[in-house]
């Protein structure tokens, strides 16, 4: 364990947790953000259509050619 | 036929890399250019911008122009959150640096073959972990759906720049 090297400083760690809360509650907080603009982008996109395409997508996950490569 | 050899499945991977690389590159510029002249619209608008103090808003010719300026600043500051930028020109970032790094391996792989004048075990093997590598994009793209013309150009471009007849084939054409 990388602090067993150094020496014990209680009031140092302690801040580093505190640290450590706050960039977890950060990205927490990041996260639902992004989750709720998702939220708020599929619903102003909703359409069966487009629905059944996105879903498409997200099989294929990458751009095929419309059809085969010639070989010839 | 030459067009069941299996080392077409090589090329055909390497121009379908080509082809995401070139459309990913393509999304990515106009994410990236779009962002850029939203940012300069919102600047040129903000009540603290220079711009804004010219007295030529003031005038019968500059007004209507301004009071557009304003309209589009405010849509764009209300869409910028809904179609999170950021993080979209970061997805299509890591697509396309995927698909270029992909089609180097490929044209790597072209190259060894087209110099061993044969498509062996190794190389199939090769093939196999280039393959496996590009489940490592998946759920990245950013799009709900493809844009037809892009793809389209980028599909012609691709077929210009590695037609057929580009390609090695062992035991056919200039082959053994």
């Amino acid at each position: 364990m990388a602090g067993k090297d150094r020496d014990p400083q209680p009031p140092q760690e302690h801040e580093h947790e505190h640290e450590h809360e706050h960039e977890h509650e950060y990205e927490h907080d990041y996260t639902e953000s992004v989750h709720s603009h998702e939220e708020i982008l599929e619903h102003f996109w909703s359409d069966e259509d487009e629905a059944e395409l996105h879903y498409d997508h997200l099989i294929h996950n990458h751009i095929e050619p419309d059809k085969p490569w010639p070989r010839d | 036929m030459q067009g069941n050899h299996p080392v077409w499945d090589v090329y055909d991977q390497f121009r379908t890399a080509r082809l995401n690389e070139l459309y990913y590159g393509r999304r990515l510029l106009s994410y990236e250019r779009f962002n850029f002249w939203s940012e300069v619209v919102v600047a040129v608008t903000s009540s603290s911008s220079a711009i804004a103090g010219f007295a030529f808003w003031s005038s019968e010719a500059g007004n209507p122009a301004w009071k557009a300026m304003l309209a589009l600043a405010a849509v764009v500051t209300v869409m910028k959150p809904l179609l999170n930028l950021t993080k979209r020109i970061r997805s299509y970032e890591e697509l396309f640096s995927g698909y270029r790094l992909q089609f180097h391996d490929l044209k790597d792989l072209r190259i060894d073959i087209s110099q061993a004048r044969d498509y062996t075990e190794a190389h199939k093997a090769r093939f196999k972990k280039i393959i496996d590598k590009q489940r490592l994009l998946a759920d990245k793209s950013p799009e709900r759906m493809e844009h037809k013309r892009v793809k389209s150009e980028c599909q012609a471009a691709v077929l210009a720049e590695f037609p057929s007849r580009s390609f090695f084939i062992p035991g056919g054409r200039d082959g053994r």
